[in-house]
């Protein structure tokens, strides 16, 4: 979709729904508010809706921020502690590999 | 679009298919030039139980190093300190594969595995001896804890090391020349003391096991269901027993406290890679006596049974024994929950048999390699004054047959033996036993459980000159003449222990020709005569495929071993009666499940012609040999309660072993640079073309059909 | 081969030809189309060929006779394909209609030489993957090549080889493609003739008793020799000229002069 093309009204409402489909665990969704908006928020000049714009884009970027440390940090973790957990460890696994604690 | 994209399927459908059907016929691959593939399957394997994994395994994608042939000391310096083409793979002769030299290489960073050649293995090569087991076999699972006596002297425990490299056993010559004079001399032997540089000669080893850790993680993981698929880490070691009773005590009748005489002997044995468990002195010895033994105390069965108040004689062949026991320590857990000897069903079944039913127990261990040409018989320290009679007995009849018994003066430890799990059952000196060994202290064995554990080193080896095998088999040999001393021996021993009997029929002796052909058949070819004539005829053509004897290792518990059901036959073929029947109704048809009946191939009609399937019925019955650690009813075991055996065997795809060129690491980066350098280059160069093409392609003059649409879209 | 190599060789054998799928063709929808039909042409002379190779059993292990014919079949399978893109010009010019003005023909249309170089390059880099990639694909291993004796050379030779291939292709297209457009056969007979003659000379790279070791050398420089007269004759062909270079080498002056 062309953002030119679009109401400014209709990006605003465009904008919100993308913050808010992003609460049901789909960070990807704020990823994508954060890039496609920024322009709108950050380098249009002002009109009417944009500050709720940028407010959303904000937010959707620190959403994004969040979840990306979040899953980087659960990642680091479970790589590194996976064999100390045992059982539970096992348990949590998709792919076991073959030859390793 | 959508008519694009579907074109564009097509096409590719098309183009996929097509390249399919061209890439059947190619003639040579370019990885037959690079890679001399060798044929071993001798590879060092992964094994773990309750606290540990030992043994070997590659990296998944396998473990490549430089070929380097170890034969001075100076070769040892160059591979881990000096050489500069490592990561290395040395290649060692038998003798130069000691428990310290592996584990020197294996620590290093520089080594990625090693191959030993065991090829024309002669034990002279290692007048120390050699064995991948321990100094104190089986500790901690037998009646003493801790080791308090290292029985096992040659015995470094290298198996029971976690090497975490490769390690493959070269045994066809074949393959030593592939690695030795067409890689190691031509591309890395040193030229006049001085080494060579890169490009040299590689050697790949994969042999990559599923399992890690230990025992309880691997069978965890087996049972998870993690990805949708089930994968299996590893199995539980374990295979069957084989026993029988003389007497068939029917389930309608008592049976006695205290009268069943049980003889033992282990079956299994192990060395440090796969396919190589020969297993003579450790395990062939005890086996070929025990089954003599009971040729000759069957042709007494009928007087023994009908005697009311004789006992009754259970022998028993343990597998699993060489890893703490697993054998003999089910058959007691089965005791214990009163169903042994099984029984599937019908209305006569084998009374049980329990502990308290066990009148005395006598094992022969390994009996090959007699110590001042005498057999030693080790007592359990608090049960000595009961058997005070029975070595009496046994030392007078031994004379008599040209066999001499004493008494081992280790007086408070047993050797490593089945007796072992029933003494620590039975509680204090309340099971009069012996157990029958050839060595008087340590083992004269010095290649216990190993690959060196052969023929020749018991003298069941033939002269130099008889290549004929019909000669062979039916050769006398020294330890045949032994064994056969020692089985009737023990043969009228039995009788008396059995009736009380002191004067023993004539007929009670064990017959050299069968102990001379059951050595050829387990420790020279197992395509023999007495393996063919007891073998079902649906097994043979399998039987006859394999050149080579079978190997002793347990294995897993999925199938059962050859050496187990050729042990089986054949007991069935000695202790069996033969029986009218047909191949459909040789089996139990009147309920009766005391019995067995074995559809053999049976005699030649004539000299190499075709056979004359029979029928033999007999008692000799599998029982299952699987650690009670992973028994069906067995709920909540403590994996580190030390109680049972927990030994699994990892899993493992294939194992490879092939030899190559590798380059020098410059040579690699100088292709790698000049690669990317064309990519950049051509990359630059082209966005160059395309943005400049109006220029490039213009000329003056072009022809109408050419031109050049200024009003470019 | 080691993987380094592995990357090194595929780099050299297709980096010049990605780059050119890159910057040339992939944007239009078109361009790619014909591409993969002028691919699937070459497939079907390659099937041709070993059917071929496949029915006269006594010439199987006689490279020399598959050679010479898979070449023929090549150069007929490339003519069959310009018949082919003549008779379906009308049709790519509806398609390749982007803007409403009817009058406009789209300038893949009206230049010829760009289908020519289409479909020489889906020519070059079909038969440039079936050459190499049985070669790469048994690379991926550890070892690299010369415990028979092989040079250690062969799989940079193979690559440069393949490139060569891939770039004589497109440019024996452009040629071959002009040539019946203009009825100038001496193009077609120069294509021809050369095609054999360099498919011919990598005959040398197989060892043979009187001479163990394998003459790369001896292919790859003539066959870059060829590439490079055919590379400037396709240039000319194609409109190119020294002084085009310049203008084009004169950055945003020239451009201007030319507007």
């Amino acid at each position: 979709m062309d953002l030119a093309k679009v109401k400014d009204e209709d990006k605003l409402q465009l904008c919100r729904k993308y913050w808010i489909g992003g609460f049901v665990f789909l960070p990807f969704l704020w990823f994508v508010n954060a890039c496609w908006f920024f322009n709108e928020a950050f380098r249009k000049p002002a009109y009417a809706e944009q500050k709720m714009i940028r407010s959303y884009v904000i937010r959707s970027m620190i959403g994004t921020v969040v979840w990306v440390g979040g899953v980087v940090a659960w990642v680091t973790i479970f790589q590194l502690k996976r064999a100390s957990w045992g059982a539970a460890g096992d348990s949590i696994s998709f792919v076991i590999p073959k030859g390793y604690a | 679009m959508a008519t694009h994209s579907r074109q564009l399927y097509l096409l590719l459908t098309l183009i996929f298919l097509l390249s399919h059907c061209i890439s059947q016929v190619r003639p040579k691959r370019i990885k037959d030039m690079i890679y001399i593939p060798l044929e071993a399957q001798n590879a060092c394997f992964r094994l773990l139980n309750a606290t540990n994994q030992i043994g070997c395994s590659s990296a998944q994608a396998g473990n490549t190093g430089a070929v380097h042939y170890m034969q001075t000391d100076d070769d040892m310096d160059f591979v881990l300190k000096t050489g500069t083409t490592n990561p290395y793979i040395p290649i060692l002769d038998a003798k130069d594969f000691t428990t310290d030299k592996v584990l020197k290489l294996a620590k290093s960073d520089r080594v990625n595995g090693i191959v030993v050649i065991s090829v024309n293995l002669t034990t002279s090569d290692l007048p120390n001896g050699f064995s991948a087991d321990k100094s104190c076999p089986n500790e901690g699972y037998g009646n003493h804890q801790g080791c308090d006596k290292k029985w096992n002297a040659a015995g470094h425990g290298m198996l029971f090391e976690d090497l975490d490299i490769p390690i493959f056993s070269l045994t066809a010559q074949g393959d030593v020349d592939k690695i030795l004079t067409r890689c190691w001399e031509p591309f890395n032997k040193p030229i006049n003391g001085k080494a060579r540089t890169f490009p040299v000669c590689a050697v790949q080893l994969l042999s990559p096991m599923f399992a890690a850790k230990d025992a309880e993680t691997c069978i965890r993981r087996s049972n998870l269901i993690n990805d949708l698929s089930v994968t299996i880490y590893c199995d539980p070691l374990g295979d069957k027993n084989v026993v029988t009773t003389l007497k068939a005590i029917p389930s309608n009748e008592t049976r006695p406290p205290k009268s069943v005489i049980v003889v033992a002997t282990r079956v299994d044995s192990f060395s440090m890679f796969q396919n190589e468990f020969p297993s003579a002195d450790t395990t062939v010895t005890g086996i070929v006596t025990l089954l003599a033994t009971a040729k000759a105390l069957w042709k007494l069965q009928d007087f023994i049974a009908s005697q009311k108040s004789s006992k009754d004689v259970m022998f028993a062949f343990f597998q699993g024994e060489a890893f703490d026991y697993i054998g003999s320590s089910r058959m007691l857990y089965e005791m214990k929950k009163n169903r042994f000897p099984a029984a599937t069903g019908g209305n006569v079944k084998l009374q049980t048999i329990d502990m308290k039913h066990i009148a005395q127990f006598v094992e022969l261990s390994q009996v090959g390699l007699r110590d001042q040409d005498s057999l030693w018989l080790h007592v359990d320290p608090k049960a000595h004054n009961q058997t005070v009679d029975m070595l009496a007995k046994l030392k007078k009849y031994g004379a008599a047959s040209n066999t001499t018994f004493n008494e081992s003066p280790v007086a408070d430890s047993l050797p490593p033996a089945s007796l072992q799990t029933f003494l620590k059952e039975a509680g204090d000196g309340s099971l009069p036993s012996f157990v029958v060994t050839d060595h008087k202290e340590a083992f004269t064995n010095k290649f216990y459980n190993s690959r060196l554990d052969v023929a020749s080193s018991i003298g069941a080896d033939y002269p130099k000159d008889m290549n004929d095998t019909n000669e062979q088999y039916n050769a006398n040999t020294t330890q045949s003449e032994r064994i056969t001393g020692l089985a009737t021996a023990l043969a009228q021993y039995l009788f008396w222990a059995a009736t009380g009997n002191e004067s023993t029929p004539e007929e009670l002796q064990a017959d050299i020709e069968d102990v001379n052909h059951m050595l050829f058949c387990f420790l020279h070819s197992p395509h023999c005569e007495l393996f063919n004539y007891t073998i079902s005829p649906d097994n043979a053509d399998a039987l006859n495929k394999n050149k080579q004897p079978f190997p002793f290792y347990v294995t897993v518990t999925s199938s059962t071993n050859q050496v187990t059901s050729l042990i089986q036959r054949v007991l069935g073929y000695f202790t069996g009666k033969v029986v009218n029947g047909s191949a459909d109704n040789c089996k139990v048809t009147d309920s009766d499940e005391r019995y067995s009946y074995m559809w053999m191939q049976g005699p030649m009609k004539t000299p190499g012609g075709s056979r004359e399937a029979v029928c033999y019925k007999n008692t000799v019955k599998l029982s299952v040999a699987e650690s009670p650690a992973f028994a069906d009813d067995m709920e909540d075991y403590d994996w580190n309660s030390r109680k049972y055996s927990t030994w699994t065997e990892s899993r493992w795809d294939t194992f490879t072993i092939r030899v190559f060129m590798i380059p020098s690491k410059q040579f690699q980066t100088q292709v790698l640079s000049t690669g990317v350098i064309f990519l950049v280059v051509s990359l630059v160069f082209m966005y160059w073309v395309n943005a400049k093409a109006d220029i490039l392609f213009t000329r003056t003059g072009v022809s109408r059909e050419y031109l050049v649409n200024p009003a470019d879209t | 081969m080691t993987i380094m190599e592995f990357f090194g060789c595929t780099f050299i054998a297709f980096g010049p030809p990605f780059a050119m799928f890159l910057f040339t063709i992939a944007r239009d929808p078109l361009r790619v189309i014909v591409l993969i039909a002028s691919g699937f042409f070459w497939l079907l002379s390659l099937l041709l060929s070993s059917l071929l190779w496949f029915a006269v059993v006594p010439l199987r292990d006689k490279l020399v006779f598959g050679l010479v014919f898979s070449v023929m079949f090549q150069e007929a399978f490339r003519f069959l394909f310009y018949k082919l893109l003549r008779k379906a010009d009308d049709g790519l010019q509806k398609v390749s209609q982007v803007t409403e003005a009817e009058h406009v023909t789209p300038r893949d249309i009206s230049n010829k030489h760009i289908m020519a170089y289409v479909s020489g390059l889906g020519f070059g880099i079909l038969s440039g993957a079936f050459s190499i990639v049985n070669v790469l694909a048994d690379m991926a291993g550890p070892g690299t090549i010369g415990i028979l004796g092989d040079s250690p050379y062969f799989f940079l030779a193979s690559a440069f080889l393949t490139l060569c291939f891939i770039l004589l292709h497109t440019f024996w297209g452009i040629l071959f493609f002009n040539g019946l457009d203009k009825k100038r056969y001496w193009m077609i007979a120069y294509v021809v003739g050369t095609h054999m003659l360099v498919s011919c000379l990598t005959l040398l790279n197989k060892p043979t008793q009187s001479q163990p070791e394998p003459l790369y050398l001896a292919s790859i420089i003539p066959g870059y020799l060829v590439l490079l007269v055919t590379g400037v004759l396709a240039f000319r062909t194609a409109g190119g000229s020294l002084y085009n270079i310049r203008a084009a080498c004169s950055c945003r002056k020239g451009r201007f002069d030319i507007d």
